[in-house]
């Protein structure tokens, strides 16, 4: 018999890949033993590969079920088959046992049975006959639960159905059936599960939500693409052979481990040492929140010794409760967005957030998160934060930080999924994420972005969960006047890339609108219209800066800063950049010097335009 | 030499051409005006300040230091438990008033009789950095400067300063160190005039007076736990828009700015705000009783008004 991969659901399909299974496993003793070898499958799901068993493994396909017709049906095909009741282990046993008689059973199979889920007796009976069996190798089979189609019938209210029928099949996800064979006593040595072929399903369902273009099923397919990596699996194909059951002291400390206590929030802050005084503030925010129920985890992203130990010094001038809750985790590799992959997978608490080492927090920040997230479990929470320059000096000698700016509304005061799309208008400190988005969701910070790592998690997050908004200021971004941060350390080019990768990928994935949103086609449309034209109205402000008879007078000023190396603002530059990047550059060159040294002039022209009538 | 009269004791003079901080450790007494505060945010700021101290005397900058609490609340902040609770983490004094003495006459009467070398004048309610005890006495070291202010966090002060010496025209007593001859020697803060608000800003001003400095140190931070508005701007209650206004009138009048006087006691009756003709009646009410404070400063070579502030800003808040 020629076994092809088909397109779709079908039963040659599994039949192949169990016989590739047992090809690969099935040990040298038992296929050059003397005697009869038996194939064992109960249930009858492997009755049509009789004669490869035979010719190709030289093994005598036996096949038992409680179901009388599948019995009958295989005995007029010429299958050995025998009616055995399945539900008492012991019954089940001595029964087979009497069956097999003298033969050896080298393997077995349990493929694509009915019901929601294996009786754990049926299991256990199958362990002890491979376990005296020369520890035979069992093949098993369920349908992946979580597969976008199966995913998609359960919404629906409709059943999974089996490999090649429409009967109602056990449906698990993987972790759940090797919990389920762990239990039992089966280790699982390998694995070719039943890969959905690129093309989609080929039996056509009735409903039309599983066509493979529908919105439904693109939504579900894009959350999978990024969480589930088993979701191209129609069914799990396992091998398994006899060992110990699972310890129930293991299922105990399992327990306990699910019941460990959590800090409502893990702080993640990624520092490069460099800051030591921005990250004494940070600190101090910490120290004064009005609720203590956090752990903040400090990532040191390739720092140095003597830099670490700054850090380590700050953590001990902390108060003793502080001390307890702040831990270093060490990066020493990739981008900006390894630190915070790592520490998001080292945080206990239930919500994330992300604090970075030049931020300001006010004293409700955690307790407002909290209480959010009491009202909103499971979604994303967001706070408002304002922006304020600052910049770096030293008084008397001693390296400090001063404000020089008013505060600036210039985030969203709230989540904004059209401009979200867009651009981003949420800091990182305005957001506290559920643990899941990263444990359970699997999202992760891309690596291959040094830019805007942090858009793109957020939204997928919001994609998935949402995001609860408050209108409280809990939170400060500074614009440092003299001093690095992400945006000075990457260039223009690389901020463009990064920002056409996330608007990319957000446009290539459907994205799910909030409920209460029902104009929310009609109002992104609105807001993406007034956010292009806010980003042109920013070129056209810059543009008339730099061409203005204050600009180009005091350019002889800026030549000493040109040699120094500090880059000159041309508005060629930024004709793709973001309406952020825009204003930025449009407040570089009013806080500049040459400007400022003009200011007198403006202010001459200005009086001289009031007395004509002309301002 | 500046030097202000001064009959008290404790090895220090006010002599400008000294500094306050000699070889001696000093030890710094810690205080602070309770009025109904919340018990959780006490001992956050206990907590900072016991690390804070710790640091200060890590690096021998500091001898002894006790925290002294005055309540002005209708009844006592602190019961028996919290006390002691305090007391085993450092030297502490907490005196029930009974009454509401307000912020500069609440300090005057807790600072009577003290000892320390240096008062450390606190919001209640402020978390200090781990070397802001440290930052705040090292200026000190050098002769003429006369008090010190840390840097408030996350809503920093936006009067101007001068970023290599930190030189400014007054300190914020939410966060600020003083010694304490020179503060007896001034005789503390003015609480015949000031209630609630300017008491700082007038003991500033009566530091430059007598001759010294007044610094402040952003690399001290202080956490005072202030909120914004949703739309950014700052969050005052009625008692403290009232008690602001009564304190402006009442700086104009002491540092002879008759025009500035004038000029707000007109916008205050016209302002059409309640809080603002009330505090315009009340200063009038001083002045026909004769209660008012004599003026100084003639030549307005200390005091600094623009545009409704003591000092120039750095930005608006």
């Amino acid at each position: 018999m020629q076994y092809r991969r088909e397109k779709g659901l079908s039963p040659d399909c599994l039949t192949a890949n169990v016989v590739a299974l047992l090809r690969r496993n099935l040990r040298a003793v038992n296929r050059d033993g003397r005697g009869v070898r038996v194939h064992l499958d109960v249930g009858c799901g492997l009755g049509d590969a009789a004669d490869v068993l035979r010719d190709e493994l030289g093994l005598t396909l036996v096949a038992v079920s409680d179901n009388d017709d599948q019995v009958d049906f295989l005995r007029a095909r010429g299958v050995e088959a025998h009616c055995v009741s399945l539900e008492q282990p012991e019954l089940t046993l001595s029964a087979i046992s009497r069956l097999v008689g003298e033969r050896s059973v080298a393997s077995m199979s349990l493929l694509n049975m009915r019901g929601t889920a294996y009786p754990p007796a049926l299991l256990s009976s199958v362990q002890r006959l491979a376990g005296a069996h020369d520890e035979a190798i069992c093949i098993i089979s369920a349908a992946n639960v979580a597969h976008v189609e199966n995913v998609i019938r359960i919404v629906l209210g409709d059943d999974v159905p089996g490999v090649g029928g429409r009967v109602p099949a056990v449906a698990v996800t993987f972790g759940s059936l090797s919990r389920q064979l762990e239990d039992a006593g089966l280790r699982i040595v390998d694995r070719n599960d039943l890969q959905q072929v690129d093309g989609g399903v080929l039996r056509r369902d009735d409903n039309p939500a599983l066509n493979p273009g529908t919105k439904l099923y693109r939504f579900v397919e894009a959350i999978q693409s990024r969480c589930n990596p088993d979701a191209k699996a129609l069914a799990f194909v396992v091998a398994c052979r006899s060992g110990p059951r699972r310890d129930e002291r293991d299922t105990d400390r399992e327990d306990s481990a699910a019941k460990i206590r959590r800090p409502f929030l893990s702080v993640v802050t990624r520092t490069q040492g460099r800051r030591p005084d921005e990250l004494r503030e940070v600190l101090l925010c910490l120290g004064a929140q009005t609720c203590r129920d956090f752990e903040h985890l400090i990532v040191a992203h390739k720092v140095s010794v003597e830099e670490r130990r700054g850090i380590e010094q700050a953590i001990d001038e902390l108060p003793a409760w502080q001390r307890v809750e702040t831990r270093i985790v060490d990066v020493d590799q990739g981008g900006r967005s390894r630190p915070l992959n790592v520490g998001f997978g080292e945080a206990k608490g239930a919500y994330i957030s992300i604090l970075d080492d030049d931020d300001i927090v006010f004293g409700h920040w955690v307790e407002t998160f909290k209480r959010l997230a009491e009202e909103n479990f499971g979604r994303v929470v967001r706070t408002m934060c304002v922006a304020q320059r600052n910049e770096k000096l030293a008084v008397l000698g001693k390296a400090a930080t001063s404000a020089v700016g008013k505060f600036d509304i210039r985030f969203s005061v709230e989540w904004d999924e059209a401009r979200q799309l867009l651009t981003n208008a949420t800091p990182n400190h305005s957001l506290a994420f559920p643990r899941g988005c990263f444990h359970d969701l699997k999202l992760r910070f891309d690596e291959s972005l040094n830019t805007v790592e942090d858009w793109d998690f957020m939204m997928q997050a919001a994609n998935i969960l949402g995001v609860s908004s408050v209108r409280e200021i809990t939170a400060i971004y500074r614009l440092w006047d003299n001093a690095t941060s992400s945006h000075t350390e990457h260039d223009d080019a690389e901020w463009v890339r990064g920002t056409d990768v996330v608007r990319r990928r957000l446009a290539e994935q459907p994205f799910l609108m909030e409920s209460g949103a029902s104009g929310g086609a009609s109002r992104f449309g609105f807001d993406a219209s007034l956010l292009r034209d806010a980003r042109l109205a920013s070129l056209r402000d810059l543009m008339l800066l730099l061409e203005s008879t204050s600009w180009r007078i005091t350019s002889a000023l800026r030549g000493p800063r040109w040699l120094r190396g500090e880059k000159r603002i041309v508005a060629s530059d930024f004709v793709a950049a973001s309406t952020s990047t825009i204003r930025d550059a449009i407040d570089s060159v009013r806080r500049s010097p040459s400007w400022r040294f003009t200011a007198y002039l403006r202010a001459l022209v200005m009086k001289r335009r009031r007395l004509s009538g002309r301002g | 030499m500046n030097a202000v009269a001064y009959g008290g004791s404790g090895g220090m003079s006010t002599d400008a051409t000294k500094p306050f901080l000699a070889a001696r450790p000093p030890a710094v007494r810690v205080q602070s005006i309770l009025y109904g505060n919340d018990k959780d945010s006490l001992f956050r700021a206990v907590d900072a300040l016991v690390q804070s101290v710790g640091c200060a005397r890590a690096r021998g900058l500091c001898a002894r230091v006790e925290l002294a609490y005055g309540d002005s609340s209708a009844t006592p902040v602190l019961d028996a438990d919290d006390i002691a609770s305090i007391q085993r983490q450092l030297p502490f004094r907490y005196a029930f008033f009974a009454e509401n003495k307000g912020s500069a006459r609440g300090h005057n009467t807790i600072a009577e009789g003290c000892e320390a070398d240096f008062l450390l004048i606190m919001n209640p309610d402020v978390v200090v950095g781990a070397q802001t005890v440290l930052r705040l006495l090292l200026p000190f070291q050098s002769a003429g400067v006369g008090m010190t202010e840390a840097k408030q966090i996350p809503i920093e002060h936006p009067k101007s300063y001068d970023k290599l010496t930190g030189e400014t025209g007054w300190a914020a007593t939410a966060c600020a160190m003083i010694p304490r001859v020179l503060f007896e020697a001034l005789q503390g803060f003015d609480a015949a005039s000031f209630f609630l608000y300017c008491d700082d800003v007038d003991f500033s001003w009566r530091v430059r007076e007598a001759g010294f400095r007044v610094i402040y140190q952003p690399a001290a931070i202080a956490f005072h736990d202030k909120r914004l508005a949703a739309d950014a701007t700052w969050i005052s209650s009625t008692a403290e828009r009232y008690y602001s206004a009564e304190a402006a009138l009442m700086m104009a009048h002491k540092w002879s700015r008759n025009d500035v006087l004038a000029r707000v006691l007109r916008q205050f009756r016209r302002s059409g705000i309640a809080e603002l003709e009330r505090a315009a009646k009340a200063f009038v009410a001083r002045k026909q009783a004769g209660t008012l404070p004599p003026p100084r400063d003639a030549h307005h070579r200390i005091g600094q008004f623009v545009q409704g502030r003591y000092a120039s800003h750095r930005y608006q808040l």
